[in-house]
């Protein structure tokens, strides 16, 4: 690409000097004056070598299996205990269960409560907390090399003999019911939770806490969450910064080499709510400046055929601030302050997005715009290859930089073991990525998402929004801010 | 990851050793002025096969005229319209390799910056140079008509669409008082982002955007006698412009509290934001500011976490930080209302752990603890050459040498409980501003 660019600006500099008088004969083809090297975009100079960390791998007594990659560069560790479960388990009425079971591990262990574990962590510059998403949860713990075995110890004793205090339940729950004020009112959030809702119903993605669902949840049922849950049998460790295996494996054999047994956690079947037609779903944000836009649908996920085709696709339509969404809606119509598309695949199938918030007295002529553009990409205006090689050029000159620190690397690794992708799915990145061809990309892109029906929901002022949005005649339906259906 | 740096020596030594080992801490670099006033600074890494172009240029939203609010950054947008010999989007020669680039302002200095694979080092400089020497023919009404609305959607995106996103402009229009160059925001007003002008823009570029009032950063895998060359051949033509004067920024000490009530449709809880003015970044109580935040909300056994949210449970949560700039600086405490109980409270609840501090000052443990906690912030920051780069320009601007490390860290090392006592006491004083914001449906 650059050295074309190269050719045609040194053309345009010598076919727009002043006219000279015509040349019957030229002695010699006549030499443009050498551009100012100043202002000539210049060549790249050699590549320099990018060597790729070692992961390296060892197996506890209790079969846990510990993944690590060596970061010497600074006196400091990081460590993450990861298990197979998350949101996905929670029954039914009992949402926000495996949040709080987690939320509530953290807190202390028989020996040391709240304070006084917090206290102990700060002594050692550490960090030993839980986390808990949609379809894994875990202990993530960060501290000083020199630190280690102690770090480790509160890692342990918060592990095996957590606190699980009911007034620390009580406490947190009312965190929990609190948050969920906060994402009524957040218009991506509350964007994200109609969509999530209206994608995948009663699926667990598609269910939220409630205050009903919280306030289910007793401390015997956190209790037998945490010990179904946090097993050997369904977790890992991944691990990275200043650290030897030997001494990582050695000193986790003797805190946890004693934790055993429990089963693997089977995942979820996961079905999504087929659209036939675009479908306009609309959220009332009363007086809102801007009006959020959230377009989607499902699409094929990381191990099945078209996927990499619609990664590169949907870069060159909506992925980079170069691609045509973004340069649309933000650059040549000034509606926004950023419009982007992307795909994300968990477990169950992939998910195609595209969101942007737009200026209110924008919001139907921007939904319209989106809607063409779509449309344009399967009619007069397809993918081009300047298009698709452009993304192309930029997913893989970015790799290097991707393994500046190990936390791409180690997130690799989970998803490998977390979603069953092939070992070798980091080696293969670029290999992928050079195997799609414009052609492939376009037509990826149309099969799955621009030819196919959409749910596109909107958060704003529906006084204002929802009657010229009805009139563009797709099916409209108003949902409240926890995504469910509003009759009237 | 490999490394051939001596940082990873020296910061082992750091943690081992005494800590007055923090005084052999550095960031090996090169600088030099160009005769045209720019700073060069040259440190490398060779990690990986990246580079990062860090360009600081040391103006904010403190310079901006009157009816001009947001100026500074609405400039910052413009930066990425394309230059004379890069007549299109900024992004696109620099994304095409692989570039993570972006630009910020904040109230002292705007900085813009690229991550390239090494081999495009010539582009990433090749671009940057040509917007700090050509920037004005590339610019058409058309272009700057379109950033006003982009910046204006940025700013009812990230302001007023969002639950109480306007309180950073409400604090620094009541901390700094009227005339003070902090007293308005980055983001500025609508109507003064609308009345601005091309004359505007050339103005601003030919006061501000010169070589002697910048200073580049080159972090990364690269060859330190090329990328030298490639400084010359693009920066070293760009002629300087008259020695710009920063604005003067005066400390500030308000004398009575200011409470403001506030109403918002969209909150959803009580949440309160108690500020003071403070000594400006590195003047003596900044550290201690620093060290006092964490002694009242670093983690659940912090002062008023243990106390508000963890024992009472009125907060759900509480923060404390030094927000620091230069010359001025505000120390904020922040927190949100339990169900059930007010800002009010929570205040009240406040100022009798703030009066004990004020007293007593610290432990000595809760000082060692917030040190530490500070020093692996700060080796954390580290871990990218994008961390590091905007690092030294930033040591350069506010130290006047890049390599400001051992001296920073020492800051915290030198703190007692006794001169955080003192500090609280001299700052946080009955002259502040606290500002309560509360759901509509609650008002009283």
């Amino acid at each position: 690409m650059s050295r074309s660019h190269v050719f045609s600006l040194l053309f345009a500099l010598a076919s727009c000097g002043p006219k000279e008088a015509p040349i019957e004969t030229p002695a010699a083809p006549v030499e443009a004056p050498a551009p100012d090297p100043r202002f000539v975009k210049p060549e790249p100079l050699a590549k320099r070598p990018l060597t790729l960390p070692e992961v390296k791998t060892a197996t506890l007594s209790n079969g846990l299996q510990v993944v690590l990659i060596e970061d010497h560069e600074l006196p400091l560790f990081s460590l993450q205990l990861t298990v197979r479960s998350g949101a996905f388990t929670d029954p039914t009425g009992k949402e926000g269960l495996a949040d709080l079971a987690m939320n509530l591990l953290d807190e202390g262990t028989t020996k040391k409560d709240t304070i006084a574990f917090a206290t102990a962590q700060k002594k050692l510059g550490a960090s030993v907390g839980s986390y808990s998403g949609g379809d894994s949860a875990g202990l993530s713990v960060s501290g000083l090399t020199k630190n280690l075995d102690a770090t480790l110890d509160l890692m342990a004793e918060v592990l095996l003999t957590p606190r699980n205090d009911k007034n620390d339940l009580e406490r947190l729950r009312k965190d929990a019911l609190q948050s969920i004020l906060a994402q009524r009112t957040e218009p991506n959030a509350m964007a994200g939770r109609a969509l999530a809702r209206t994608m995948y119903g009663e699926a667990y993605s598609g269910r939220f806490e409630t205050e009903a669902s919280l306030k289910a949840v007793t401390l015997k049922e956190i209790t037998a969450w945490q010990k179904a849950n946090l097993t050997p049998a369904n977790g890992v460790i991944f691990a990275s910064g200043d650290l030897s295996l030997d001494a990582l494996v050695a000193s986790l054999e003797a805190r946890l080499g004693k934790w055993k047994g429990g089963t693997k956690q089977a995942d979820p079947s996961i079905t999504v709510n087929s659209l036939t037609e675009t479908t306009l779903f609309l959220v009332d944000k009363p007086g809102a400046a801007q009006s959020v836009i959230l377009a989607a649908r499902e699409v094929p996920g990381r191990n099945e055929p078209g996927y990499d085709a619609l990664v590169l696709g949907n870069a060159a339509w909506g992925g980079t601030f170069m691609s045509r969404f973004n340069m649309n809606f933000r650059e040549e119509k000034g509606w926004t302050y950023g419009a982007r598309s992307s795909v994300e695949d968990d477990l169950g199938p992939g998910t195609w997005s595209a969101s942007t918030s737009v200026r209110a007295d924008a919001t139907v002529i921007a939904v319209q715009e989106l809607l063409a553009e779509l449309d344009r990409v399967k009619g007069e205006k397809p993918l081009t290859a300047a298009e698709v090689e452009y993304v192309r050029s930029s997913m893989i000159n970015s790799w290097p930089s991707r393994f500046e620190t190990p936390s791409f690397l180690l997130g690799q690794q989970s998803s490998i073991w977390r979603y069953g992708l092939p070992a070798d799915w980091t080696a293969t990145y670029l290999s992928r990525v050079q195997a799609v061809t414009p052609e492939a990309a376009q037509a990826a892109f149309v099969e799955h998402v621009a030819g196919k029906p959409l749910a596109l929901v909107v958060v704003g002022d529906l006084a204002t929004h929802q009657a010229p949005l009805t009139a563009l005649g797709k099916p409209v339906v108003v949902l409240d801010a926890d995504g469910r259906v509003v009759t009237k | 990851m490999k490394s051939t740096l001596p940082l990873a020596a020296l910061l082992a030594a750091a943690f081992t050793g005494p800590v007055a080992s923090a005084a052999e801490l550095s960031i090996p670099h090169e600088i030099y002025t160009l005769d045209n006033g720019l700073t060069v600074i040259l440190a490398p890494d060779n990690d990986v096969p990246i580079v990062q172009v860090n360009v600081w240029y040391h103006v904010g939203s403190a310079e901006e005229v009157a009816g001009r609010t947001g100026f500074a950054h609405l400039f910052e947008h413009l930066m990425f319209q394309g230059s004379e010999h890069n007549n299109n989007d900024y992004f696109q020669p620099l994304q095409e390799v692989g570039g993570q680039v972006n630009g910020t302002t904040n109230l002292e200095r705007t900085n813009y910056f690229e991550g390239v694979p090494s081999e495009y080092l010539p582009l990433a400089l090749w671009a940057e140079a040509d917007r700090m020497g050509y920037l004005l023919p590339a610019l058409t009404q058309e272009r700057l008509d379109n950033q006003k609305e982009v910046v204006r959607n940025e700013r009812r995106q990230r302001y007023e669409n969002r639950p109480y996103g306007t309180v950073w402009v409400t604090l620094l229009d009541n901390v700094f008082p009227e005339g003070h160059p902090y007293n308005h925001s980055t983001i500025g007003e609508h109507a003064d982002l609308e009345a601005a002008t091309l004359d505007d823009v050339t103005t601003f570029f030919k006061t501000w955007y010169v070589p002697n009032n910048a200073s580049i950063v080159i972090c990364g895998d690269f060859d330190v006698a090329e990328a030298k060359k490639l400084v010359e051949l693009y920066f070293a033509p760009i002629p300087s412009g008259a020695e710009p004067t920063p604005a003067p920024i005066p400390t500030v000490k308000l004398t009575e509290e200011k409470v403001i009530r506030q109403t918002e449709a969209g909150a959803p809880f009580q949440k309160v934001w108690i500020a003071w003015p403070s000594p400006g970044v590195y003047a003596p109580g900044d550290a201690e500011l620093d060290l006092l935040s964490t002694t009242l909300t670093d983690g659940q056994s912090s002062r008023l976490v243990s106390e508000l949210v963890v024992k009472k449970q009125i907060a759900t949560d509480v923060m404390a930080y030094q927000s620091s700039f230069d010359g001025a600086s505000m120390f904020v405490i922040e927190a949100t209302a339990a169900a059930g109980h007010t800002t009010d409270e929570l205040v009240a609840e406040i100022d009798k752990i703030l009066a004990v501090v004020k007293a007593k000052g610290p432990t000595v443990e809760e000082v060692e603890m917030g040190r530490t906690a500070y020093e692996v912030g700060f080796y954390q920051s580290l871990f990218t050459v994008a961390g590091k780069a905007d690092r030294l320009n930033s040591y350069f601007v506010n130290k006047g040498r890049p390599d400001a490390l051992a001296e920073d860290l020492q800051r915290y090392m030198d703190t007692t409980p006794e001169s955080i006592r003192a500090t609280a006491e001299s700052t946080l004083g009955t002259g502040r501003v606290v500002l309560h914001i509360w759901p509509a449906t609650e008002a009283k």
